[in-house]
């Protein structure tokens, strides 16, 4: 009964926090995110997820962090298609957008760009819009390359989305749109 | 077939409760067991009371994983038992932030770049012991320009993450965070 209890147990946390969307995480459209109770530490499950990933969290008080691991129709991000960006971004004092495997290591390419920053984008009629693709693009490109999945992690630093209270909804949040493979 | 059910059903709910008890306990321990916690890492792997830049690129031995190649991370691991010790950072315009953690990872106290004062967080993390007595040798007659935070434990970190606005021009940033000082007084 010992062991059976303590392997189901053990079994039981293995498998939530291998939960792409864990317990005490929230999820806004394709978005993925963590809010703290008290504006500075995590509840349990997110620490003890945060620690078995080996990820040092951004605080609420620094901004927010979004993952997205699947497309709007449920299909996990593979770097051989093309998607974009677009929509309403969060108010900030800065944002940066990259790319990386499913174990957290950038992912690389020729031409060393895996990510952007706000300072770095071109803003085109208005709006932002980035497109992350295999084939050069114009504008704000995120070349990809290899036929692997991606998780895409977009964090907003000194953000009022973060602040303790805020109300978050994936209108809010930009768009991630599969434009084709 | 009842009969025998009500035979399982105290075996069933021992196991239950014994699932429950090792998951709640695992869920809870898992900040101070994990080998991949960060705070473990660097605690293990940096010097007491001295401010190391970390490079947290994927090649390096601290690669931590979703790590943002856009800030730059300078850290102090303390041990404040004898004497408090004294954090200064020297802000620019770009976002900054400093985070305070418990030897497992837990953060205990965050704050940004907004709280400096004249461009520079003057910071002191001391015991509660060793805060009455700096509260003690105050002058009556002058405000204190330094900030004082009550450290839960007698070690721990100190996180300092400086973002870079553009990723090719980083030098300053790096340079900035170089002059970070952490000091036992």
């Amino acid at each position: 009964m010992l062991l059976v209890g303590l392997a189901g147990g053990l079994f039981l946390t293995k498998t939530l926090l291998a939960l792409q969307k864990p317990i005490g995480a929230q999820k806004y459209g394709v978005w993925v995110t963590w809010s703290a109770d008290n504006g500075n530490d995590f509840d349990p499950y997110s620490r003890a997820y945060f620690a078995r990933r080996g990820e040092m969290p951004l605080t609420p008080l620094e901004g927010i962090a979004l993952f997205a691991h699947e497309d709007g129709e449920r299909r996990l991000l593979n770097t051989r298609c093309t998607y974009e960006i677009a929509g309403t971004f969060p108010a900030a004092r800065a944002w940066t957008l990259f790319l990386y495997q499913p174990n957290g290591v950038l992912i690389a390419n020729e031409a060393l760009r895996s990510g952007f920053t706000s300072s770095e984008v071109v803003q085109e009629g208005g709006g932002t819009k980035i497109t992350i693709s295999p084939e050069p693009q114009p504008g704000n490109w995120l070349p990809t390359n290899d036929d692997k999945t991606f998780v895409l992690v977009f964090r907003f630093y000194d953000s009022p989305l973060s602040t303790v209270g805020s109300v978050l909804d994936a209108e809010r949040l930009p768009s991630l749109t599969r434009i084709g493979c | 077939m009842i009969g025998l059910s009500f035979r399982f059903l105290p075996f069933a709910l021992g196991t239950f409760c014994i699932a429950i008890i090792a998951h709640i306990s695992s869920i809870m321990l898992m900040p101070r067991v994990s080998t991949r916690n960060p705070a473990h890492l660097i605690s293990k792997t940096f010097p007491l009371n001295q401010v190391e830049q970390v490079d947290t690129s994927q090649v390096s031995s601290l690669a931590l994983p979703f790590a943002d190649p856009a800030m730059r991370v300078a850290i102090c691991s303390y041990d404040i038992s004898e004497k408090p010790i004294r954090v200064v950072i020297e802000t620019g315009g770009s976002f900054l932030s400093v985070i305070f953690l418990r030897p497992d990872g837990r953060i205990y106290y965050s704050m940004t770049d907004k709280s400096a004062i004249q461009r520079k967080l003057d910071l002191v993390v001391a015991t509660s012991a060793q805060i009455a007595l700096l509260e003690s040798q105050d002058p009556d007659d002058e405000v204190v320009q330094e900030w004082r935070l009550r450290a839960p434990e007698a070690k721990g970190l100190v996180v300092v993450r400086a973002l870079v606005p553009k990723l090719r021009e980083s030098a300053e940033i790096q340079s900035l965070l170089g002059r970070t000082q952490c000091y036992q007084e």
